[in-house]
């Protein structure tokens, strides 16, 4: 136990003092972090606390799109009046996410660094088309959400390099998204599986969808082959059920101590097609 | 053998200034119990499911267990030896008190920190915004009747009647 620990007042500080090191690891609100330390999964050298970078914590409007820093809170995202009005689907999947004490600490920087595949608010970010700002001592880039995760606890990022922020599309008139999400209870519950859907509809058509569902694979997944099979189709009631359908012949969930493989397949079926209706009673109001 | 690195910590715990020196890797609830001997926080699951932990943080109700204590610099720190005035029991205090919301007492400091940090943002919740501010607060004896009661009546102004 024990590591040097450094809290960087401002980004220049937190450039100039990055550590190339195997066993640094950034410290956002830390609700994941500091139980893997506690419980010994992990014995970090240097843990550098992003805490104190004031502009990290900002959720700006740049117009077609949402700026969201990386130790932006759950709370903050759920209460957000600009996350409510253009990505109600963000808010809604962030209010979801364990109790407000946790909401009130742990970040979504955090959030997809852990990389869980039961993450709550992967589905709706990667539905927004996320796109993640990567800063790091070899320089910036910027990764697509749903290139970012590679499998439980593990991202694409390399060592030294840390999430900045999370760019996001605003949900357009027209447009209309959702979240759903079945855990064993209300409160405190971690997703047996979770869904999130968004689309943009053409009169009665589809012109556009995006499906994004956790806890069936690795990593939370989207899935393109589904979407297209879904593209152009005049929306009702069957589409839903049949986006329903498809989405659970796509996926290949794993029983484990919160559910079973089966009862997952059939979660995403009914999930799927709750999200659908709701994206597309959102778009329909929309215009 | 590692040295221990101590990291110097200002806050304002209770309504007063506090300066110590931690290790590093030291919790928030670790630091309000072991050394400074505030022992209403308490420690239940040690991983942010039972709320026993529960102080506010600038306002916000958080799981001391899940943070270290040196995240905490510069920021206000409200447990529950800080609700009451002297002898005078802070309202909600004198409402659980009165609606016999406490049995075992263990999940008692994290349940009145969770509801200030609700009436503190809401003055009048609905019964359902009360079930949602203590829902990561568990309870084992009493359910959560006479304690959603309680909160309830500190909202209307109503903290001298009660069930007791």
């Amino acid at each position: 136990m024990g590591f040097h620990y450094n809290a960087p007042a401002s980004m220049s500080e937190l450039l100039s003092g990055i550590k190339n090191a195997d066993n640094c690891y950034f410290l956002a609100g830390g609700t994941d972090l500091v139980v893997k330390i506690k419980e010994g999964l992990i014995a970090p050298e240097f843990v550098v606390d992003l805490g104190k970078i004031k502009e990290l914590r900002e959720i700006a409007d740049a117009g077609l799109v949402i700026i969201i820093g990386a130790t932006v809170t759950h709370s903050q995202l759920q209460k957000s009046p600009l996350i409510k009005k253009y990505a109600a689907v963000l808010a809604s999947a962030a209010g979801q996410v364990g109790s407000p004490q946790i909401r009130n600490v742990g970040t979504v920087g955090g959030n997809i660094c852990n990389a869980s595949p039961v993450a709550d608010t992967s589905p709706a970010l990667l539905v927004l088309d996320g796109v993640v700002e990567v800063k790091g001592v070899n320089g910036n880039r910027n990764i697509p959400l749903k290139d970012f995760f590679v499998r439980p606890a593990v991202t694409v990022l390399e060592k030294g390099e840390f999430v900045t922020s999370i760019y996001i599309k605003k949900v357009q008139p027209g447009e209309g998204a959702s979240f759903q999400k079945i855990g064993k209870r209300k409160a405190l519950a971690i997703s047996v599986t979770n869904a999130a859907v968004w689309l943009k509809k053409d009169g009665d058509k589809i012109a556009d969808i995006r499906i994004a569902l956790g806890a069936v694979a690795a990593k939370t997944i989207r899935i393109p082959a589904v979407e297209d099979q879904l593209k152009g189709l005049v929306f009702d009631q069957s589409v839903a059920s049949k986006a329903g359908e498809l989405a659970k012949a796509s996926v290949k969930p794993i029983t484990d101590l919160r559910s079973t493989a089966d009862y997952r397949a059939d979660v995403v079926d009914v999930i799927v097609e709750q999200a659908m209706c709701e994206a597309w009673a959102q778009a329909k109001g929309g215009n | 053998m590692k040295t221990v690195e101590l990291v110097k910590v200002k806050c304002n715990l209770n309504h007063k200034p506090l300066e110590i020196e931690v290790e590093a890797d030291l919790l928030l609830v670790e630091m309000l119990r072991d050394i400074l001997h505030l022992t209403g926080t308490k420690v239940g699951c040690g991983e942010g499911e039972c709320g026993a932990c529960t102080v506010l943080v600038d306002g916000k109700s958080i799981n001391s267990c899940l943070i270290l204590a040196v995240c905490v610099d510069g920021k206000e720190i409200v447990t529950v030896e800080g609700l009451a005035e002297g002898n005078k029991l802070h309202p909600l205090q004198e409402a659980f008190v009165n609606f016999g919301a406490v049995q075992c007492g263990f999940c008692t400091p994290g349940m009145l920190l969770s509801a200030k940090a609700l009436l503190d943002e809401n003055p009048h919740p609905t019964t359902k915004e009360i079930y949602e501010a203590i829902s990561g607060n568990l309870c084992r004896c009493t359910g959560y009747t006479k304690i959603t009661e309680a909160i309830k009546a500190v909202a209307d102004g109503k903290t001298d009647v009660g069930r007791v």
